[in-house]
């Protein structure tokens, strides 16, 4: 029985190769993700280990991990002392790091901005005996250690970039005290790397680390080194008992695991989201299986009743199918983990390219990267076979033989309809509960969404066949008056199996569903941002930092003063943001939800509008004022008492006296300007309101304000157009990423529209053989088989189209609480560059089209070859 | 008459190299002269189904030269062929004649439409009428019975007015009557409009309608015969194949 399955693999090789293909690309882009991210992993791994491997025990405060990076609170320096005083302490060297320095180069540019990783302010003090280093982390490469105010040191490869060399004089720039100037005494490396992961390092004595900060006399940790002959374990106890409640001592090793284990869930989230299109991909791939099965079962339908005939039982004919397409899925998995190294090292190549450097061990193949690429090709293959194999087993033997047309349509049909609306609704369930149902402890919202989408795909799958033909018939007639003779003819064969070619455009559908979700999404935030600015924002310019930042990207309270100095101002102001954690009423401790929060001052309502306000917008001191969603989750209304978290000071509780929503608002929770320099521990702002005089333009506004923030290059002073178009190509960088991970799914779908029109010229090789002899001449021919490929690959992109804007639609409605306001279907690209047509979703359809003739050039150039007479003899 | 309607000077066709090598024309001449009927007729591999591919253009020749008119056929490439074919010459096939997806009316001026000439609309109707097809015209081919479908073929080969009408056993899978109507409509074109068509067959009583008989085999023409009846036909083939 292998033998005929082996022989039935090698009679069909463009199958082989179409299907093997399919699932290659699939399993790759899955095991390249895993193989990346767990060198990366691995990388890091070696990097704690190392860089606890002197230290015996780690002080730290208690990071909890929360979606907005948690909070992790600073310890008092005064703890280092009382440390050193316990009995098998030989030594404690205290650090303390955070951000809030930039480094400028000779022109004055921030040295690694934009995407890049962050730079870090750190202390580095000289070890204060011989046979200790002070942090095990850095090595100082050359030079002395930094000492005093006026001192500094680097990482090397921050130093190179700056063309800095030891003695230097190196601008920074404090997001606390503004520009200064310091003298580089010292470079340092990390295990004689130049850098680790890209990050920068500005490095001082503690006491000028902590004030760079804005955190005098505290500290992030402290290394301990035990005497002699101690034994760790004996000597945690005794320091845990003068620790503060929400800190902890972990052992060298402990601690390395555990910021090892921080770094593990920073890597999920990237692996789960890049492998999420390599599982798409293989989705969009089992379509094309299952479609290559069904027209292979079908062409070799007399065939298999001959092996019925002959005496092969049902369950035999089934296994035949089923292993060939075990065989299938095996090339195509075993090919696609090879794949996934090839991708794996491109991705290693292409990151430090872009200015990303990761850390990283040699590539690095865990058991369970192959395990699951194997399985997910084999898997997905069989499935996707086991309905044509199924069918292939029941086969009539005698009129298969007699090569008898099917049944009538009708009873089908109605049997399709109820299937097909009976999924739907399941689908369409799963889908609605995710996104607008209390899904409680259950599995997380997402899942749900994702399940109802996969559920909705399938139905669509069962249903398009019935509209196949006005569908077709629409698109065909437009093709056809443009392109006569062979635009009929495509029409014709894209309709003589609606099931083909609905089986064929279903894998085109789901890709550009998420294309046209994306496109959706993108253009709706648009629209929403475009409302909010030129609707709510009426400040003339705002002072932000530049370029992508989250939010909370701060700058010294300096530069708002100044500003407020100038004559040509009339009024502005400041805002601050940070995460603060508010607790939901009478929850769990887990019920407490990490926030963005401002420190708002009075006049705020009078640059920014919130579209609902209910009380006050002008918290006092001791008074809060919550978005509607989270005043809901915290289940509080106007005088409620609210309690929330700082990073700082803990726990507080502020009086509710006004809930205001709309995305233009600042942050989600707002509290009078000096609670929040009370509870934050610093003054530092993020964005500043500007308005002007009487009779000076926006525009003349941002000229003198450029100049007064020159010393800060970074940040940016931005009039609402300038906002617009910031936030424009934002979106549009995002739109572009995903859609160029959606690439791969749109390619896998084109394969099978490739495929389906190989297997069909083959099919209709008498046909073609007649159409030559009667004067179709080649190139007539092509078209014909272009067009037909057009017309499918177009019939999935309206269908895809259309569930693409009904999940944007929902998704849209589902994050109304977030402040997305505007549902916008994208037809039309946004502007005329190559980004806002590719947001454009008749480009989509269009681009479909032509996608479905480029891809087609195969099977049409092997039909237009064909040699008139062997074509007209075949049977 | 101005000369014949196609004809083949020395025509050599081989298949195949080495021990595979087979002759199927063997420095072959004939004449098909203008408004006349040929039935071609031989034993099974003698070569006349390789004749008429080769007159008709769909086959190259290894050797000697092809006319249609005054077009040598050699000399033209893919795409000249391919006009010859839709404008000069008309095709019924033994069987899958008609394109499934296009209805009869579709599939008579499919050659017209593939060239983007217009329709001769009386031609059209006339061709229909004689051959009874005015009510099945909107109908698919699955639709119509296996004569319906060879009259579809030959209104088709008709309606472009071709030089000559290449006809490969165009009866031979139809019962006696359809078998009837179809030839007796092909020769009334020859006697109505001076049709030249050439025809394939093996079946004597097929040749009886023809005006005249060429006779092959191993490749060469063996005899000829004028005014053909099924029973002299038969005769002569018994002596060709024993």
């Amino acid at each position: 029985m292998l033998r005929v399955s082996l022989k039935g693999v090698w009679a069909h090789k463009i199958r082989l190769v179409l299907t093997a293909l399919a699932i290659l690309l699939g399993v790759g882009l899955i095991t390249g993700v895993y193989i990346y991210t767990d060198t990366i992993r691995k990388g890091f791994d070696q990097i704690f280990v190392e860089a606890y491997a002197n230290t015996d025990i780690a002080i730290s405060s208690e990071t909890e991990t929360g979606p907005v990076g948690g909070l992790e609170r600073y310890l008092d320096e005064g703890l280092v002392a009382e440390v050193d005083a316990i009995e098998g302490v030989a030594q404690v060297f205290p650090f303390i790091q955070g951000q809030g320095v930039d480094v400028l180069d000779n022109e004055g540019e921030v040295i690694g901005s934009g995407f890049g990783p962050p730079t870090f302010v750190a202390n580095l003090d000289a070890p204060k005996s011989i046979d200790a280093v002070n942090r095990d982390w850095f090595e100082l490469a050359e030079g002395t250690y930094p000492m005093g105010w006026d001192e500094m040191a680097l990482d090397r490869a921050t130093a190179n970039l700056g063309g800095f060399t030891v003695g230097s004089t190196v601008s920074i720039l404090s997001n606390l005290l503004g520009p200064m100037e310091k003298t580089l005494t010292g470079v340092v490396t990390f295990r004689g790397d130049d850098t680790i992961g890209g990050t920068g390092w500005v490095l001082f004595d503690l006491a000028t680390a902590q004030e760079m900060l804005g955190r005098q006399d505290k500290i992030s940790g402290a290394s301990i080194q035990v005497d002699a002959g101690m034994v760790v374990d004996e000597v945690i106890p005794s320091i845990e008992s003068v620790l503060p409640e929400d800190a902890v001592a972990r052992s060298g090793q402990d601690a390395a695991e555990a910021d090892a284990a921080d770094i593990q869930t920073a890597l999920s989230f990237f692996t789960v989201f890049l492998s999420a299109f390599g599982w798409i991909a293989l989705f969009v791939g089992s379509f094309l299986i299952y479609n290559t099965f069904r027209i292979v079962v079908s062409q070799r339908s007399r065939e298999l009743a001959l092996l019925r005939a002959l005496g092969a039982s049902s369950r035999q004919v089934l296994s035949i199918v089923l292993l060939e397409a075990a065989l299938i899925g095996a090339i195509g998995a075993v090919l696609g983990l090879g794949f996934g190294v090839a991708i794996a090292l491109l991705i290693q190549t292409a990151l430090p390219a872009l200015g990303i450097e990761l850390p990283e061990a040699g590539l690095t193949i865990l058991p369970r990267t192959v395990i699951v690429g194997l399985a997910a090709g084999l898997v997905i293959t069989l499935l996707s076979a086991i309905i044509p194999a199924r069918r292939a087993s029941k086969v009539e033997v005698m009129s298969a033989l007699r090569d008898d047309p099917a049944g009538p349509a009708g009873a089908r049909n109605l049997r399709r309809i109820i299937t097909g609306l009976t999924v739907f609704l399941l689908g369409l369930a799963a889908l609605l509960f995710g996104l607008f149902g209390d899904t409680g402890s259950g599995p997380s919202p997402v899942v749900y969404v994702g399940i109802g989408i996969g559920v909705i795909f399938i139905a669509m799958f069962i249903l398009s066949p019935l509209i196949a033909q006005p569908v077709t018939n629409i698109i065909g007639w437009a093709l056809e008056r443009f392109s006569g003779i062979p635009g009929r003819l495509a029409r014709r064969n894209a309709q003589r199996s609606p099931d083909r070619s609905a089986a064929t455009a279903a894998a085109v559908m789901i890709s550009i569903t998420l294309v046209a979700l994306a496109a959706t999404l993108t253009g709706s935030i648009r629209g929403t941002i475009n409302d909010i600015i030129s609707n709510d924002v009426v400040a003339d310019v705002t002072v932000q930092p530049s370029g992508l930042n989250d939010p909370t990207t701060s700058f010294a309270p300096v530069v708002a003063r100044n500003l407020a100095d100038l004559d040509i101002v009339e009024d502005l102001s400041r805002l601050q943001i940070g995460f603060v954690r508010l607790l939901v009423d009478g929850g769990p401790e887990e019920a407490w939800t990490d926030s963005f929060a401002g420190g708002v001052e009075p006049n705020l309502a009078e640059f920014a509008i919130p579209e609902s306000v209910e009380g006050t917008l002008k918290p006092e001191s001791g008074e809060v004022i919550l978005d509607p969603a989270n005043a809901e989750a915290a289940g509080v209304s106007i005088g409620d008492t609210v309690v929330l978290e700082f990073q700082e000071t803990g726990r507080q509780s502020f009086t509710l006296v006004g809930i205001a929503g709309g995305a233009a608002w600042a942050g989600t929770i707002g509290i009078a300007r000096d609670d929040w320099i009370a509870n934050y521990g610093v003054e530092q702002d993020s964005a500043v309101y500007i308005k002007a005089v009487d009779g000076v333009s926006a525009e003349e506004l941002k000229a003198v304000v450029e100049q007064e923030i020159a010393e800060y290059p970074n940040l940016a002073a931005n009039t609402i157009e300038d906002l617009q178009t910031q936030a424009e190509s934002q979106l549009n960088g995002l739109l572009n990423f995903i859609l160029a991970l959606l690439a791969l799914a749109v390619g896998i779908g084109m394969l099978g529209v490739t495929n389906t029109m190989a297997l069909s010229v083959f099919e209709r090789t008498r046909e073609i053989g007649l159409l030559r002899a009667v004067g179709m001449n080649r190139r007539t021919t092509r078209w014909m088989v272009r067009l037909e490929a057009s017309i499918v690959s177009m019939f999935g992109a309206v269908l895809g189209i259309g569930l693409g804007i009904f999940f944007g639609w929902a998704l849209i409605r589902a994050l109304e609480d977030l402040g997305l306001s505007v549902f916008l279907i994208p037809w039309l690209p946004s502007s005329l560059t190559i980004s806002g047509v590719l947001g454009s979703l008749l480009f989509w359809l269009f681009a479909t089209g032509i996608l479905g003739v480029a891809f087609a050039v195969y099977p049409a150039r092997r039909a237009a070859r064909m040699k008139v007479i062997e074509a007209i003899a075949h049977l | 008459m101005s000369g014949p309607a196609a004809r083949a000077e020395g025509v050599t066709k081989v298949y195949g190299w080495g021990d595979t090598r087979v002759t199927a024309l063997d420095n072959l001449s004939i004449e098909f002269d203008q408004g006349v009927f040929t039935a071609v007729m031989g034993p099974s591999g003698s070569g006349k189904s390789t004749l008429m591919h080769c007159m008709a253009g769909l086959d190259s020749v290894t050797n000697g030269s092809v006319f249609i008119g005054d077009m040598e056929l050699s000399n033209l490439n893919d795409r000249q062929l391919t006009k010859l074919r839709r404008e000069q010459i008309g095709f019924i096939f033994q069987a899958f004649n008609l394109v499934p997806t296009l209805t009869a009316r579709e599939n008579i001026t499919l050659p017209l439409d593939l060239a983007g000439s217009k329709v001769d609309h009386s031609w059209f109707d006339s061709v229909v009428e004689v051959l009874g097809l005015e009510d099945r015209l909107k109908h698919r081919p699955t639709e119509l019975s296996g004569g319906q479908q060879q009259r579809v073929a030959a209104a088709r080969a008709m309606v472009s007015r071709p030089e000559l009408i290449f006809a490969d056993e165009p009866s031979g899978n139809l019962d006696s009557r359809s078998s009837t109507d179809l030839l007796t409509f092909l020769q009334q074109a020859v006697q109505d409009h001076a049709q030249t068509i050439v025809m394939v067959t093996h079946d004597a009583t097929a040749a009886g309608y023809a005006d005249s008989v060429v006779f092959l085999s191993d490749g060469k023409v063996v005899d000829t015969m004028d005014g053909p009846t099924p029973e002299r036909v038969l005769d002569r083939l018994k002596s060709l194949e024993y």
